[in-house]
């Protein structure tokens, strides 16, 4: 065994160089989990959306709107609602209502998932409107809305 | 300890690797960071393709198939007011049949109202909307109608258009455009 002051030295001289080292090394995986963990979230986020859109379409397309047949505010229950939930986003919390918004506001229809007391992370949600015939003959326009989480 | 101290570059070449490797690290997180955030502008870009979120084809479309659901006096035509079942569409090939007629555009105040409520009647707070109807006779189109105005210098607009048939072959152009309101923080919040 040898006893000199070099080993001394050269730790001495090592340690800036590994401190720019162990700074790069960080910045590089600090900055490529932060890029990784945006990109999951957007995706999330993106696919939550496409979630809430598709609902609302397919409880639109349920109610029957079609270039020919108008639905009227009775063509929207809740039970077709939940299985609808079910067929397209699955186990997601949602929260529907369909309102009239002319020629007044007037609520037709509010549900929700049952386990929809969660306290929701991320939340999505896409409206439509769509005429509806009323008891009177007449054609008027209804909102749905749908939030997903 | 009688140990000679050996000098040499070896280390300060070890440095101006390590300082060069920093600085590759630096470059890369920069690109990462701006690229980052170019995903969350478009991101955001995406989220937002028509003003508000309220997409004009939609309620122009829905706006058109609606009926007036009020009683309106229009003292130029035969029966001197319209049905509440007639829808919107019906009401303007009407009136703009009447206007390209040169009928006098005060005598469509109460209709004009009425349109004006239907397509307010939709909007989120914080947007304006002007519904826009043009005469498309041989090859040039007249402006025929114009029911409420958008602010002046808004530089987010949005627009959809629908043809209306007409009692002759020509048809009228009819246009919703959209704009924020002054107060634009309405819609961020939105």
């Amino acid at each position: 065994m040898r006893f000199d002051e070099n080993g001394v030295g050269g730790f001495f001289e090592d340690l800036p160089v590994l401190v720019f080292v162990i700074a790069g090394v960080s910045l590089l995986i600090v900055s490529g989990l932060r890029v990784s963990s945006l990109r999951g979230d957007l995706e999330e986020e993106s696919s939550l959306q496409y979630a809430a859109e598709i609902f609302v379409r397919m409880i639109v397309a349920d109610a029957g709107e079609s270039g020919f047949v108008r639905p009227t505010a009775e063509s929207f229950n809740e039970t077709r609602i939940a299985s609808l939930a079910n067929q397209t986003i699955g186990g997601l919390s949602y929260s529907v209502s369909i309102v009239m918004r002319y020629p007044e506001t007037e609520w037709i229809l509010a549900c929700e998932s049952a386990h929809g007391a969660q306290t929701p992370l991320r939340v999505a949600s896409d409206s439509k409107f769509l005429n509806a015939i009323d008891g009177n003959g007449r054609s008027v326009i209804i909102e749905v809305t749908a939030v997903v989480w | 300890m009688s140990g000679s101290r050996r000098r040499d570059w070896t280390g300060q070449l070890a440095l101006l690797d390590a300082i060069v490797f920093f600085t590759i690290a630096m470059v890369i997180m920069l690109i990462l960071s701006s690229y980052s955030g170019e995903y969350l502008v478009s991101a955001a870009h995406h989220d937002t393709t028509s003003v508000a979120g309220q997409d004009p084809g939609e309620i122009l479309r829905v706006v058109l198939s609606a009926s007036i659901s009020k009683t309106v006096s229009i003292p130029v035509v035969d029966e001197g007011q319209l049905r509440p079942s007639v829808t919107v569409a019906e009401c303007l090939a009407t009136e703009l049949e009447l206007l390209e007629m040169g009928i006098d555009p005060g005598a469509f105040g109460e209709l004009n109202a009425v349109l004006r409520d239907v397509v307010y009647s939709l909007l989120v707070p914080g947007l304006e909307a002007c519904l826009l109807a043009y005469g498309t006779c041989a090859d040039s189109s007249v402006l025929l109608l114009s029911i409420g105005e958008l602010p002046e210098g808004s530089e987010r607009r949005d627009s959809s258009h629908a043809l209306l048939p007409s009692s002759d072959s020509s048809g009228f152009l009819v246009c919703l455009v959209l704009s924020p309101s002054a107060l634009p923080e309405l819609l961020q919040v939105g």
